[in-house]
Parts: structure tokens; C-alpha cells; sequence
């Protein structure tokens, strides 16, 4: 039954295993010109080499060096780090539920986030930037718990439909409420589209490292978990033949879903369909073992968003759209194709 | 309930009464005069005792004319963001946001003259206009100066309000107050210095500031006292071109006057960028504070002109009865 929704390793991109290291340094080679790409980007016209001075030879005096080191620097490694976190976390809930469709932005896991930070910050007005996390990651948790609970009921449990409508209806009540919190405060339309739609505008340092260190664990978490995420995505039954506590996989995956999912929209929003689109890419070029998928969705994941990040500023400048809106102008033609070809009935 | 039954007999009275001098030809009934408008011309009753405002610059204009309105919107805003000789009365009713003011409360308060701006109240107007005569102004018209609409609009309120001496006389003041500035500066030999004007404030924790262009009324007052526009982006339908940090590697030294809230302007000067600018570190840099409102009406530009000359250090030449205290008597 599981085998029609996936690829089978004889169809992958990279053939031979021991090209995918390989791919992956060739990856993040890619990911650092995409970084580089970014950073020359802006209003102010700035050099190559005034770049490479203001983080060689850092000047504190020079309002160029400054511009990169704390505007455009932290926007583009957030950015990187927001996208590896999110196409992780959907990495995994596909591998866990075994749903094609899964992600943070689908199943509501962003939008439980986006508005416990919303939430937070509507009834203590300014928190220290160290509660926008915890409210993040208290959110996600319980969007995760409700969504599964609740798409897990009636006869045939937790099937990818069932938990996918479950998360849509879920997103739509919660953002209602956040949209509905943001009207009524005294806050800009801006504010509001941050926390519906995520945006990495003017991230600084201050809240990356709030938010980083969370991502970071979690990160490195998903990594240690990919061989029985491997095997729990062959199905639930061979996992516990081969002698595997599925449950305690399970909840040490939930919990490092929650740190990636909520960091990262502690840091830059609920930006959506990143978590959705970049582990599919990813399978086609590796396959299925996570012990790759995870590592090379990090690399995807980032780049992606710093490509929607860059076009968002490209597209209608001197204005900017919120990176939210072009993940989602990416993302929502490929669910639509997922929910077509992929999704079983 | 009684108040309800009564406010839905009011509104359908005036929803009459508007239907019935809603003619082209602007006939007036006995007791109403014809004031025109953005939207043509509107019967508004010759001495309207209970007017409520819907944008701050009517506010102001309205207090400035010596009424207070009965309501009015978004005082806190209000107080934050505009300082006028004027205080507002304690017992003015606040009627909402500016955009989406709450329509009942307005209907109870029983006006007998609404005034509110076309930026805001097109989705609104006729809600407005079937409470009571409702005039509607636009301080962006597509053509002409905004400053001679600020103008205009003040001396067409006076008309409205029955107080049309009392409004030359602010006029004729403010454009005193100009020359005197612009007389000041001259003697203190900064006529013709370069300027920027600016207003700060902080999106999603990042700072941006909306500079003034040509057009803008606030531009045109600063340059009627002498000073010079150094912001040459064309003209935008607000009068501003709205930049983020990086956008200040176009802006050299000049005298950077800004507006902004205390927190924000507090963020400013704590950024390392900040101090890095050409016109900070040749202190060119002014806050004039928080509540200089840059859209306001008479008393407002006399605010912005007296808080310029004070960042440049230039005084007024005679002291003995400043315009404020012209004002203050005249409430």
C-alpha cells in the first residue's frame, strides 16, 4: 500500500551511494553562492569587495559594512536557517505519517505557532525576545497533539487525508483568531502580515540568536533520529518487527519537529510549503533513507528560501513582498499536483 | 432599548432629510447653508452646534475655530501624534478607528454636522451622510498644492461652523508666524540651508522612515520659511518616499529633521548604522519630537515651523506675544 506513494531507490537522481556525499559538499557549495547571491542584493549599491572587507575586515565606523553586517547578513543566514528547519520538520512528519502531504505549514503546526507568539505578544505587549520561542514551541506542540488527535479518530485512523483536511481546518480557525488579535491591537497592517504570512524583513541578530540555538538542536536531532525515521517510513509493522520502540522514536521526532517548526517561525513567521515541497524534491534526487533526505532538505530547504526571499525583493521593487507570499506562490500548484498524483484515497 | 428605538428613528429622520436636499441645484432649506466639498456641495446647517471629526486634521481645525467636537476619532493616536496650542475637551466621546469608525455610537452622539476625509470615508460616506450632513475633504488632490488645500479646507470649515472671521485671522497669523520665521532665519543667515523631513517608526522590529517629497504640504511650509527640500525623489501621491535602512546611502549631510514616537526614535540612536551617517556625525540630525503631525492643518504647521527653528538653535525675532499665546487667548 505504501509503495505506490513512493519511488522506489532504483528511480533516484543520484544513482551510485557514493555520490551522495559528493552532492551533497556540490550542495552546499550551491547554498553558499545562493547566501553570496543574496547579500549583493539591495537598495544601497555596495561592492564585491566592500562585501568581502565588511566580513574580513570588519570597519564599525562604515555605514556600507554595517548595512551587510546587520541587515543583510542576518536576513540571508536566517533565512537559510528558517528554510533548513521547516524542510526538515516536513521531512520528517512525511516519514513519521507517512503522508506525502505533511508539513509544518499544512498540518497547522506553523499557524498553532504563529499565533501563540501572536498571542503572546498581545497580552504582555513587548516580551523579552526569549518568550517568542517558548511561545512558538508551545503553540507547535499543541497544533501537533490536536491535529493528530483529531485527525487520528473514527475507523481508519490518521490517513493522510483525514490529518490533511484535519490540519487545513485547524489553520483556517486558528489564523482566524490571529488575524483577529493583530485588527484588533493597536498594531500596523505590516505586523499583521508578518505573523499571517512570514517574512524575513528585518530579522537582526537579536531574535536569530534567541531562535537559532532551538533550530540548531533540533537539527542535529533529526540527524540522529534519520535511520529509525528510515525505518518507521517502511511502515509501522516492520519497524517493530526489527525491534524498534516505535513510540519513543516517535515522540523524540515530535519533539524535534516542534523545535524546528516553532524556532523557525519564531524568527521569521509561518512561512508555508517549504516543509511541503523541499523533502519531495529531495527524494527524487536521493531516495528514500533519511539518513540523506534529512541532511540534503537542510540545503534545499535553505536555498529555497533564500531564492523566494530574493525574488520577493526583486519582483516589484523598491517594494517587497513578504518571502510567505512566493513560497506559496511555488508551493500551492505543487500540493495541488501532490493531492492529484501522490495522495492515495 | 429606548436609546436604540430612538438613535433607528433619528437615523431614518436624517436618511429622509438628507434624501430630500440631496439636489443638484443645492437649494438649501431655511437654516442650512451649501458648503462645497470633495463631493460637490453638501447642506450643512448654518450654525452646527455638535460637530463630530473623523480625521485629526479636522480635529484640529475644528478646535482651532474654538469649537469642541462632541466626537471624534482615535484619541490616542491623536495625542501621540499631534500637538496643538489647543487641548481637546474630557468629555469628547471617542468614536472608534479613523477608517472604521463605530457608526451607532456616532448616531447617538446626534451631530448635526460630520467632517471626515475622503482617504478614509469612501467606503463610508453615505452611512455617514444618513447620520447627519456629512462633509468629506481629500488633502491628496491630483491636482494643485496640498498646502492650498490645507488652506482651503481650514477656511471652508470655518464657513461651516459659522466662524469665518475667526478663521482668516488664523490664517493671517500662520502666515505671519512664516515671515517672522522666515525673517529669523535670514538674520541668522541659515536662509536657504538644505533640508530632509522625515518620519520614523518601526516595522516588524525594522527601522523605516518615510521622507518628504516636493509636494508634500509639510515640505511647501518648510520652504515658505526658506529652508530647501534636499529629498529630490518625484512627487508621490502622499508626499513621501518610504526607505529602509539601506535606502540612507543616498542621503548625505543635510539637516535631517524627524519625527517619531520616543521608543522608536530611542532604537534609532541605539543602531550602530545610526551613527554612521554623514548628517549625525556632522550633528545635522533633529528630533523634532513626537507629536509634530506633518498632515495637520494651521496650528500644526505653526508647531512644525516653531520646533525647526528650535533644532536650528534660530530665534524668533519679536517674543513679547508669540502665536501660541494668541491662541490659547482666543479659547
Amino acid at each position: 500500500m505504501a509503495s505506490k506513494t513512493k519511488h522506489g531507490d532504483s528511480t533516484r537522481f543520484i544513482q551510485s551511494r557514493a555520490m551522495l556525499p559528493l552532492g551533497l559538499i556540490i550542495g552546499l557549495g550551491l547554498l553558499v553562492l545562493c547566501l553570496a547571491w543574496s547579500i549583493t542584493l539591495g537598495a544601497a549599491e555596495i561592492s564585491l569587495s566592500t562585501i568581502w572587507d565588511s566580513i574580513f575586515a570588519f570597519d564599525d565606523s562604515s555605514f556600507q559594512h554595517l548595512v551587510i553586517q546587520t541587515v543583510r547578513l542576518p536576513r540571508v543566514v536566517a533565512g537559510a536557517l528558517v528554510g533548513a528547519s521547516l524542510a526538515v520538520a516536513g521531512a520528517i512528519m512525511q516519514g513519521l505519517t507517512r503522508n506525502p502531504l505533511a508539513s509544518p505549514s499544512i498540518l497547522g503546526v506553523n499557524a498553532g505557532a504563529a499565533f501563540a507568539v501572536v498571542l503572546t505578544v498581545f497580552i504582555l505587549g513587548s516580551p523579552p525576545l526569549s518568550v517568542y520561542s517558548i511561545a512558538a514551541f508551545i503553540g507547535a506542540g499543541v497544533a501537533s497533539v490536536l491535529v493528530y488527535a483529531l485527525g487520528s479518530m473514527g475507523r481508519s485512523g490518521a490517513t493522510p487525508l483525514k490529518l490533511t483536511l484535519v490540519g487545513a481546518v485547524f489553520t483556517a480557525f486558528v489564523s482566524s483568531f490571529t488575524t483577529a488579535l493583530l485588527v484588533t491591537s493597536q498594531d500596523t497592517l505590516d505586523q499583521i502580515r508578518f505573523w499571517t504570512v512570514g517574512s524575513l524583513a528585518g530579522r537582526d541578530w537579536a531574535l536569530f540568536t534567541q531562535t537559532a540555538p532551538y533550530m540548531l538542536v533540533g537539527l542535529i536531532g533529526a540527524l540522529l533520529l534519520a535511520r529509525q525515521i528510515t525505518t518507521i517510513s517502511l511502515g509501522e509493522d516492520i519497524a517493530t518487527g526489527l525491534g524498534q520502540n516505535t513510540l519513543i522514536v516517535k515522540g523524540l521526532a515530535a519533539i524535534v519537529v516542534v523545535l524546528l517548526a516553532g524556532g523557525g517561525v519564531a524568527l521569521a513567521g509561518p512561512i508555508g510549503f517549504v516543509g511541503l515541497v523541499a523533502p519531495h524534491i529531495v527524494r527524487f534526487i536521493v531516495g528514500q533513507d533519511y539518513r540523506w533526505i534529512l541532511p540534503y532538505c537542510a540545503l534545499v530547504g535553505g536555498a529555497m528560501v533564500i531564492l523566494g526571499d530574493m525574488a520577493a525583493r526583486i519582483i516589484i521593487r523598491p517594494q517587497e513582498l513578504p518571502v510567505g507570499v512566493m513560497m506559496a506562490l511555488i508551493g500551492a500548484p505543487f500540493f495541488i499536483y501532490l493531492a492529484r498524483w501522490k495522495l492515495e484515497r | 432599548m429606548k436609546q436604540t428605538i430612538k438613535s433607528v428613528w433619528i437615523i431614518c429622520l436624517l436618511l429622509f432629510g438628507s434624501l430630500s436636499h440631496a439636489q443638484d441645484n443645492m437649494t438649501c432649506d431655511t437654516g442650512f447653508q451649501a458648503v462645497e466639498d470633495a463631493t460637490g456641495s453638501v447642506c450643512v446647517p448654518e450654525s452646527p452646534l455638535r460637530v463630530v471629526a473623523l480625521e485629526w486634521t479636522y480635529m484640529e481645525d475644528v478646535l482651532a475655530l474654538g469649537v469642541q467636537p462632541v466626537g471624534v476619532a482615535d484619541i490616542e493616536g491623536y495625542h501621540n501624534w499631534v500637538d496643538i496650542s489647543i487641548e481637546l475637551g474630557e468629555d469628547v466621546v471617542d468614536v472608534g478607528t479613523r477608517q472604521a469608525p463605530n457608526l451607532e455610537l456616532i448616531a447617538e452622539l446626534e451631530p448635526d454636522l460630520i467632517i471626515t476625509s475622503q482617504l478614509r470615508s469612501t467606503e463610508n460616506y453615505d452611512e455617514l451622510a444618513a447620520i447627519a450632513p456629512t462633509l468629506m475633504f481629500n488633502s491628496y488632490p491630483p491636482e494643485g498644492s496640498y498646502f492650498v488645500e490645507m488652506t482651503n479646507t481650514f477656511s471652508t470649515i470655518a464657513t461651516a461652523l459659522n466662524r469665518e472671521v475667526e478663521g482668516e485671522a488664523i490664517l493671517e497669523e500662520m502666515y505671519q508666524y512664516f515671515e517672522d520665521a522666515s525673517t529669523a532665519l535670514e538674520t541668522a543667515g541659515r536662509l536657504g540651508e538644505g533640508f530632509i523631513l522625515a518620519q520614523g517608526y518601526l516595522q516588524s522590529e525594522a527601522a523605516v522612515f518615510r521622507l518628504f517629497t516636493d509636494n508634500a504640504m509639510a515640505v511647501e511650509i518648510l520652504e515658505q520659511i526658506g529652508l530647501s527640500n534636499d529629498w529630490d525623489d518625484a512627487p508621490q501621491q502622499y508626499g513621501f518616499t518610504t526607505i529602509g535602512v539601506e535606502g540612507f546611502a543616498e542621503i548625505g549631510d543635510t539637516n535631517f529633521f524627524f519625527v517619531a514616537q520616543e521608543a522608536d526614535r530611542n532604537f534609532f540612536y541605539e543602531a550602530d548604522l545610526w551613527g554612521t551617517l554623514p548628517f549625525v556625525q556632522n550633528e545635522h540630525a533633529y528630533w523634532l519630537g513626537a507629536d509634530i503631525w506633518l498632515f495637520g492643518g494651521p496650528l500644526s504647521a505653526k508647531t512644525l515651523v516653531d520646533t525647526t527653528l528650535t533644532a536650528l538653535n534660530v530665534e524668533l525675532p519679536q517674543a513679547e506675544m508669540t502665536p501660541e499665546a494668541t491662541a490659547e487667548a482666543g479659547s
